[in-house]
């Protein structure tokens, strides 16, 4: 028993020394970030014709009800060359229909290529006039599919991709496209994902911020905040970040052809394409970088209700051990370098964290009422991680109030301030066991896997990226515009 | 055990209280410094408006340094949007009130980040008298404040500087590949036929660099060079001159880049650049050229292939992955216009 007490205090302290150097990492990047902001006139950037073009992808299932309102926001994006590709994923609602009749489209004669993997597009309907609005129609195929086939289909050397119902500032391109005109190393940029809940919205823009009503969305409100201002910060600044939301991330698509796009078989598409692109650029030793700016902004609406979020972060959980899975050979391998000696691993930590967890509450439990431990150590115990998780939220809300970000008012920061505290009372640990069951899911879906690929079924697997796409920079430095050359304006 | 956990109890209790004092003092400033420029920003927005109306106004009062400092945040914003005669009133402004001296000391401070930002202050300034300063700034040892400082020179006009300045981008190019390349568009507004010069004599990655700017600026003297480099084995080069030939619509360049089209011993990208400069140029004769590329195996050469028809007024065909090109119903057999 004292064995599993301080094993499960061992991995309490790896933790919360891991998660302290995060924070104080994420300090380090917000002002390097806050450097290289001060340094570029947006204004005098955004009227550049050097700046590249951006592919904004969204695919769109059964979203009749907001399609047309999401795709008049994103058509006023404030950057200069960008064209918006809806992939309309085999709905079976309006959505197709909306948007004909919306945007007066008409299919064309031509159909997308067919270099990723994902199901046939059956109609393209090209830009009308000065829209810059592709519509690309195809048979279902799943969120990942339908932006393989939006990549395929890009015609920009970046590519955007943002879930339909997601709300982009108007200035989020122009900053999340930053990262790559300062570094051409730079090869994925991610930004800010934020809580829409509670706030005003009115077409398709967020005109007053606040927060939730709803307590389950509040809590997501710090769990956002100390998700990007201090894990993706941290991460970004010794370039281990292992996920770009799929909600927003901005990438280099000559990249993303490289390594075959998104992988259609797993739950956690935009985490394994993170991990797979630090893989590939590692084991080819070719200078990168994946980052994180805290500045741009994306709204979404996060769960409200238990049986959604449970879903949601069951799913989430279970797209972590795939990625795992599927890049093993990568954890504690020092040839990924700082990826493969620290990302990989505390994303193990991560994903065995719940359990863990939990396990330490029921034999802390079990230990107490068997006198095994006192009641004062027990008590302390669990104080101490309480108070742990706590800081770790108020070092989250830190962070936020130094960003340029937009922030409510006091009465909303006092709320922000309280529920840092509630989160940790119950809250955490409801989610722990949603995220052991995603567990749980993985291991049966695995084993499943495994009877399938004795029986000759394998998994299916990412298309071979085809040979006639450009091949990158050799190995070594990039130089002069052989990084350019990938983001210059198209002809 | 007991005296560990306590320990840690009362340290992380500790650090709470800190991070949440923090928190109320980091909000705190923050709404007074808020508070205080929506409160002065329409006042300074309206006094330059009226400055601009009527330039022998007297010069706004600015209490402190804050003032003076959010003053020369708006006159910023403000000098990105306008040109001509009002961009000079402002600079001529900024000078009386001693914002330029202020930023000239700045640029020769130890501290790279008030360097940085006086030579970024200076790209929209434009200030004659900050003209010598810059030009030393073009040797600073940060990349960030020659890169600035050189843009501040273009934007000034210093032509004198020029070839200096497409040194520095030269030497940018490799850590810095976009910044050097927005000084070669600077240097090439301002003289196409020194940019056209350093495409002659430039390194590789200049001159693809320079390639790419030539098209932009639509300069047409450099068709010739960039004509001649479509046979060069430089891959990269080769896509970027046919790009800059289609944004030119250098007729003459037709053959050559029909030839890229299908050559099926370059690399995609470059036919595919070479197949849109076609569509790009816009003369119909050079169709069959694009037209045949639609029974490539190559599934983006299809379909830039099928792009460049349609501007150039063909019916429209159908580029199918997999399978070969088919002539859009009701069309005449074959794939002519």
């Amino acid at each position: 028993m004292t064995f599993y007490i301080w094993l499960i205090l061992a991995n309490f302290l790896a933790y919360s020394v891991m998660h302290v150097v995060l924070a104080v990492l994420a300090a380090k990047e917000m002002l390097r970030n806050a450097r290289q902001r001060d340094n570029w006139n947006l204004r005098l950037t955004m009227t550049s014709p050097l700046v590249p073009g951006i592919s904004v992808i969204v695919p769109a299932h059964n979203e009749a009800s907001v399609i047309a309102e999401s795709v008049r926001a994103l058509l006023a994006l404030e950057y200069p060359t960008y064209e918006l590709i809806i992939v309309n994923d085999g709905s079976t609602d309006d959505t197709l229909a909306t948007l004909v009749e919306t945007f007066s489209l008409e299919p064309a004669e031509r159909t997308a290529p067919l270099t990723l993997s994902h199901k046939p597009v059956k109609a393209v309907y090209p830009p009308k006039g000065r829209l810059h609005l592709v519509v690309l129609d195809k048979e279902p195929g799943g969120k990942a599919d339908a932006l393989n086939a939006g990549i395929d289909f890009a015609r920009y050397p970046l590519v955007c991709t943002i879930d339909a119902d997601s709300i982009l500032e108007q200035d989020a391109l122009a900053k999340t496209v930053i990262p790559f005109l300062a570094d051409p190393r730079v090869i994925v940029s991610g930004g800010s994902v934020r809580v829409a809940n509670g706030c005003r919205i009115e077409n398709g823009r967020v005109l007053e911020v606040s927060l939730p009503r709803n307590l389950l969305a509040m809590t997501q409100v710090l769990e956002y905040l100390r998700t990007f201002f201090i894990a993706r910060a941290g991460w970004s600044a010794v370039n281990s970040l292992m996920i770009v939301s799929g909600a927003f991330g901005l990438f280099r698509r000559d990249v993303v052809l490289e390594v075959g796009g998104y992988r259609t078989d797993t739950v956690g598409e935009d985490m394994e394409l993170v991990v797979r692109l630090h893989r590939k650029m590692r084991r080819e030793r070719r200078p990168y970088r994946v980052v994180y700016v805290p500045d741009p902004i994306c709204w979404t609406q996060c769960p409200d209700s238990i049986r959604v979020l449970r879903r949601q972060r069951s799913r989430w959980h279970r797209g972590s051990a795939e990625a795992l899975r599927l890049h093993w050979p990568m954890i504690g391998n020092p040839r990924y370098g700082a990826v493969g000696l620290l990302g990989m691993p505390v994303v193990v930590l991560e994903v065995l964290a719940p359990l863990v967890e939990m396990t330490g509450y029921l034999i802390g439990l079990v230990a107490w009422f068997t006198g095994a431990i006192e009641q004062d150590v027990f008590l302390l115990a669990v104080a101490t991680a309480i108070l742990f998780g706590i800081c770790l939220s108020l070092s989250a809300v830190a962070l936020e109030e130094t960003s340029s970000g937009r922030h409510p008012g006091w009465y909303s920061l006092g709320r922000v301030l309280l529920f840092a505290v509630i989160e940790n009372l119950g809250y955490r640990q409801m989610v722990h066991l949603w995220r052991i069951e995603g567990l749980w899911q993985f291991f049966r879906k695995a084993h499943q896997w495994g009877a399938m690929e004795r029986a000759g079924l394998g998994a299916p697997r990412v298309a071979r990226h085809a040979a006639a796409v450009r091949p990158l920079a050799p190995k070594g430095r990039r130089g002069d515009l052989e990084a350019r050359r990938a983001l210059s304006p198209p002809g | 055990m007991t005296a560990i956990l306590a320990t840690l109890t009362v340290g992380f209790a500790m650090v709470m209280i800190t991070l949440t004092v923090i928190i109320v003092v980091v909000r705190a400033v923050g709404d007074a410094r808020r508070t205080r420029d929506a409160r002065l920003r329409p006042r300074f927005e309206e006094e330059i408006a009226e400055y601009l109306i009527d330039p022998d106004r007297s010069e706004p009062e600015l209490s402190d340094s804050r003032e003076r400092g959010l003053f020369l945040r708006v006159v910023l914003e403000i000098l990105v949007e306008v040109r001509g005669v009002d961009h000079e009133r402002l600079t001529a402004l900024l000078e009386r009130m001693g914002f330029v001296d202020d930023l000239v000391r700045q640029l020769t401070a130890r501290r790279r980040a008030a360097r940085r930002r006086a030579a970024v202050a200076f790209v929209s300034i434009a200030s004659e008298s900050a003209r010598g300063p810059l030009i030393r700034a073009l040797g600073d040892r940060d990349p960030e404040v020659r890169i600035s400082s050189a843009l501040a020179l273009v934007a000034i006009g210093a032509d004198e500087v020029l070839p200096q300045i497409l040194e520095v981008a030269a030497g940018l190019l490799a850590d810095h590949p976009y910044s050097a390349a927005e000084l070669m568009l600077g240097a090439g507004r301002r003289s196409p036929s020194m940019l056209s010069q350093e495409f002659r004599v430039g390194s590789p990655g200049v001159r693809r660099s320079v390639a790419e700017i030539l098209g932009l600026l639509r300069i047409v003297d450099a068709a010739d060079d960039l004509r001649e480099v479509l046979a060069s084995a430089d891959e990269e080069l080769v896509a970027v001159a046919a790009r800059s030939l289609g944004l030119i619509g250098d007729a003459e360049a037709l053959p050559a880049l029909s030839g890229l089209v299908g050559d099926e011993h370059r690399p995609e990208f470059v036919r595919v650049a070479a197949v849109r400069a076609i569509g790009a140029i816009g003369d119909p004769a050079a169709g069959p050229a694009a037209a045949r590329a639609l029974d490539s195996d190559l599934s983006h050469l299809r379909s830039a292939a099928a792009e460049a028809l349609a501007l150039l007024g063909w019916p429209a065909v159908t580029a199918v992955p997999g399978d070969r090109a088919l002539p859009a119903r009701g069309a005449s057999a074959g794939l002519h216009p």
